[in-house]
């Protein structure tokens, strides 16, 4: 009786706080729109100005040549080469649309540009109709020697037209960027939202529920330790007392259960993977700049990004060690401070050396945040939840893949490359102040039982399994091989020599992030659900494989975005069963060792394929050029893949080495 | 402060960030548009007097001497109303010929000349626009060079006008908030009211009476609350009796309880 929830559909979520969304989305995007058609008028007044005091000029230098005919003895009707005249002159203006000489009685002696019939009619309109044709006319009187001076009227006269359309071009040329920003905002719109819905709601609903499964199932031993002073606090305030009261009566000391503040944590990889993001578009153009001097443009930009990968590859796992003594909140704030320092130096690097040492020590506070960021999902969560947590810190990266090339394309279009580094170091001091709100000092919940370290000979039993081998040479590492190489550096390289602008380079890499966010789900539940991870591997190569090749086939923007998207797909459906193949692949060992270390040595060698795929891209470059380099990568990707598909089959099974005596400490 | 507040704040950033990022994105790419034509008109000027000067050199004419000179950059100038000086500077970077528009009374106010890098530079300098090329005789020698030094303060001053209306319409477009807040307002309102009414239930509940308040348990936030909610109900009738020693609670919590249903109005006024 007293249960009046509205009956909602599958199709239609639950709860009210999607009604708020919908309504700010629709809200934002009128009012985006809205201004930017405001804009786009505004514009359209003192562009229409300054476009006729351009044809006016135009008009003035055609018909000074035609003058100089007519000077030199040509009758008007017999002058040559007029069209050839307007073609010349589109070349430095392509808003230029068509010119021609009109009789005094208004026919078309001569024409260039487009044909008569596609201009013949706006020539006839009143003015006012003018304002709504296709072109802007400019008319000038030719004053010849032999017409009547003074009368204008009985003049021949010059008419040249500019594309109306050109009066729009800030709006049209912005259309993209400002879809770019409305993706943007609502992806920050929703990071702040779950923020705060997850601090304010989800976490006190969670230890809510919690206590009250806890009375239905008559312990009263859970109080609800959340803050009271919220809606949800006021109700369970009364709970509280009543387990107190019940507690007292039975003897039992109820303790206080709360949630840790996990979803900050996502806020912080954003952050971190932002500023790093951020300059992905102009990083190749702007290393090889700065490294022309010392040595090959191409060659000093892949050697730069290599460092910053290597340097993320070889931080990594000492980071990890290091972590238990430090902290995850220092470990951020001083993983964040080095990545400031190192993209302030960046953005104010004068040559190769200085930027080689500010790349890497971009590549330390990198890998120091995301150590930082794991370990304390590690340490804030059990065996119930840190899945769930993981993939909470997961997707905070991938937003920030997502939003960082386009917005840091946007910004380099507009301000360059220096600027956009300096605003990625911005990003990454604003992430350590807010570090200090988002990130419990004290966290030491971590559930899983400490299992033994394996010794050296352990790992060297693991990396003998001859499937484990397959798996990491032809699969592991030139999948982060050719990401970092394909993506990263030939992507950029490419497109710019195509006239792309720095804004489309940056949509182009983002469609990675946004088809991997959008498949990655899907992949995973199709992998777990089929139990076919050699097949999902296999899958992903070949995705990959084929996408290069016909990118290098046809090396133009459109083919070049299919082929990262494509490049997306493969990793969302190759990476999460790599993860699984590898444990699958070394289950003695895992059964005793745990699966830290087997997952370790699979990241590890990915580091380090990601770190020399931008040299070996670079590499390429400098002997055959960017599209020959993706079409050869793409061979690459081809052989890899087939040795994967023959070998794995192929090789023996793990050996049970690792729980023979000695293997263990 | 209150989760409503939290969520407006959260709300008017956004918005204020998408608002002001595609302002300053529209008047960038303005601003580029504007510069570009500017630019052109420049551009054609620049190449005609170029024209001119080289079919004086093609006669084997060195710059020194051409008599015209005088009169082609005169002419040039007239092309456009913007253009302050047309200079021509011989290969050492001395100055030649230099024609000042009548309206710029202050010659002095030309930078000084500095051998070019390129064959070709143009520049934007506050109100000034500086655009050049190097002139090559017909064995491709260097011949001089020739400048013109535009004033664009014009189009400086329409730049900043629309700077202004297009923040003026930015500040119009963030009123698009407003609805957005008149409906966070009344959802939190409405689960207020949720809330109010699960705690006089939990009252009744405690005293061991059925529920008489009238639920509203859909107009919570999110899915998480509407399984907290139902899990309450779920447990509602098996809640203990509340410390019956404290009469007074117990009182006022009846006088909750035998309230009549009013759809909880009370709570909305």
């Amino acid at each position: 009786m007293h249960e009046r929830a509205r009956p909602r559909t599958g199709l239609i979520p639950k709860g009210t706080i999607w009604v708020l969304l919908l309504v700010s989305v629709v809200a934002l995007g009128i009012a985006l729109v809205g201004i930017s058609w405001r804009a786009a008028n505004l514009a359209q007044d003192d562009l229409r100005g300054e476009t006729i005091k351009k044809a006016t000029i135009e008009a003035q230098v055609v018909a000074e040549k035609i003058e100089r005919a007519i000077n030199l003895g040509i009758p008007l009707d017999q002058i040559v080469g007029f069209g050839d005249l307007i073609v010349g002159m589109q070349d430095g203006d392509p808003d230029l649309m068509f010119g021609a000489i009109l009789s005094p009685d208004g026919k078309v002696l001569f024409s260039g540009g487009l044909a008569e019939t596609a201009f013949r009619q706006s020539l006839s309109l009143s003015p006012k109709e003018e304002q709504n044709s296709r072109f802007i006319l400019t008319r000038l009187p030719l004053e010849l020697a032999n017409t009547a001076r003074g009368n204008p009227a009985m003049s021949p006269s010059l008419v040249i037209g500019h594309d109306r359309r050109a009066l729009m071009r800030p709006l049209i040329d912005n259309l993209f960027d400002i879809g770019v920003i409305l993706l943007i905002a609502l992806a920050l719109s929703f990071e702040l939202m779950l923020l705060v819905l997850t601090v304010n709601v989800a976490m006190p609903v969670k230890v809510a529920c919690r206590v009250l499964a806890n009375i239905r199932a008559r312990k009263f031993t859970l109080l609800y330790g959340q803050s009271i002073r919220d809606d949800i606090g006021q109700f369970m305030g009364p709970m509280n007392a009543l387990v107190a009261h019940r507690a007292q009566k039975t003897g039992a000391a109820p303790h206080s259960t709360r949630e840790v503040r996990l979803v900050g944590v996502r806020l912080l990889a954003f952050m971190f993977v932002l500023a790093e993001e951020l300059a992905r578009p102009i990083m190749p153009t702007y290393f090889s700049e700065l490294a022309a001097p010392t040595m090959g443009g191409q060659l000093g930009a892949g050697i730069v990004m290599a460092v910053h990968l290597l340097m993320v590859a070889i931080a990594m796992p000492l980071c990890s060690l290091l972590q238990g003594k430090t902290g995850s909140l220092r470990m951020y704030l001083m993983g964040a401070f080095l990545a400031t320092v190192g993209l302030l130096g960046a953005a104010s690097a004068v040559g190769f050396w200085d930027l080689v040492v500010w790349r890497a020590l971009s590549g330390l506070g990198y890998a120091t945040t995301f150590v930082a960021c794991q370990s304390y999902v590690l340490d804030a969560t059990n065996e119930r939840n840190r899945t769930q947590g993981t993939a909470m810190m997961v997707s905070g990266i991938m937003l920030a893949d997502i939003c960082g090339p386009a917005i840091g394309g946007i910004i380099a279009g507009y301000f360059g490359a220096s600027l956009t580094f300096f605003m990625g170091g911005c990003v990454a001091v604003a992430a350590v102040g807010l570090a200090f709100f988002l990130m419990d000092s004290k966290v030491t919940l971590r559930g899983e039982k400490v299992l033994p370290l394996p010794t050296w000979a352990a790992f060297r039993a693991l990396l003998k399994n001859r499937r484990l081998q397959v798996l990491m040479v032809f699969a592991a590492i030139p999948a982060k091989l050719i990401l970092s190489a394909f993506l990263y550096y030939l992507v950029p390289v490419l497109l710019l020599q195509g006239d792309a602008t720095i804004a489309e380079i940056g949509r182009v890499i983002m469609l990675y992030g946004v088809v991997a966010l959008l498949s990655g789900w899907g992949a995973a539940r199709w992998t777990d659900r089929k139990k076919k991870e050699i097949r999902a591997v296999g899958i992903g190569g070949a995705l990959t494989a084929i996408g290069l090749v016909i990118a290098g086939f046809f090396p133009v923007m459109l083919v070049v975005a299919i082929a990262v998207g494509m490049l997306g797909l493969a990793q969302a459906t190759s990476i999460p069963a790599q993860v699984s193949l590898s444990l699958k692949l070394s289950r003695t060992f895992t059964e005793k060792h745990g699966t830290g270390p087997v997952l370790a040595v699979l990241r590890m060698a990915e580091r380090f394929g990601g770190a020399t795929g931008p040299l070996v891209a670079a590499t390429l470059v400098h002997f055959f050029g960017p599209g020959n380099a993706i079409l050869y990568l793409g061979g690459g990707a081809v052989v890899c893949i087939l040795c994967f598909e023959i070998l794995i089959g192929r090789m023996p099974v793990e050996q049970n080495v690792a729980g023979q005596p000695g293997a263990q400490k | 402060m209150s989760l409503g507040l939290k969520i407006g704040l959260a709300l008017f950033f956004v918005f204020g960030a998408a608002i002001a990022m595609t302002t300053g994105l529209n008047y960038l790419r303005f601003d580029q548009t504007l510069q570009h034509l500017l630019s052109q008109r420049l551009t054609v000027v620049l190449s005609e007097t170029r024209r001119d000067i080289v079919s004086g050199l093609d006669l084997g004419l060195r710059i020194e001497n051409m008599e015209n000179l005088e009169a082609v950059l005169g002419r040039r100038m007239g092309m456009s109303d913007g253009i302050r000086n047309i200079q021509v500077f011989a290969c050492d970077g001395s100055l030649v010929e230099s024609q000042t528009a009548a309206a710029d009374t202050d010659q002095g106010n030309a930078p000084p000349f500095a051998l070019p890098q390129t064959d070709q530079w143009q520049s934007f300098q506050y109100n000034r626009a500086i655009t050049g090329t190097v002139l090559h005789d017909s064995v491709g020698q260097c011949a001089g060079y020739v400048r013109i030094i535009a004033d664009i303060s014009d189009a400086k001053a329409e730049l900043a006008q629309v700077f202004n209306r297009m923040w003026q319409a930015a500040v119009l477009g963030m009123t698009a908030i407003i609805p957005v807040l008149l409906v966070l307002i009344v959802l939190m309102r409405r689960r207020h009211r949720v809330f109010v009414e699960l705690n006089d239930d939990l009252q009744c509940a405690l005293d061991g009476q059925a529920p008489r308040v009238p639920a509203h348990d859909g107009d919570v936030l999110t899915s998480g609350e509407m399984r907290m909610i139902s899990l309450y109900r779920q447990l509602r009738d098996q809640l203990p009796m509340a410390d019956t020693n404290d009469s007074k609670k117990r009182n006022k919590r009846s006088s909750v309880c035998n309230e009549p249903a009013r759809d909880g109005e009370k709570h909305d006024a």
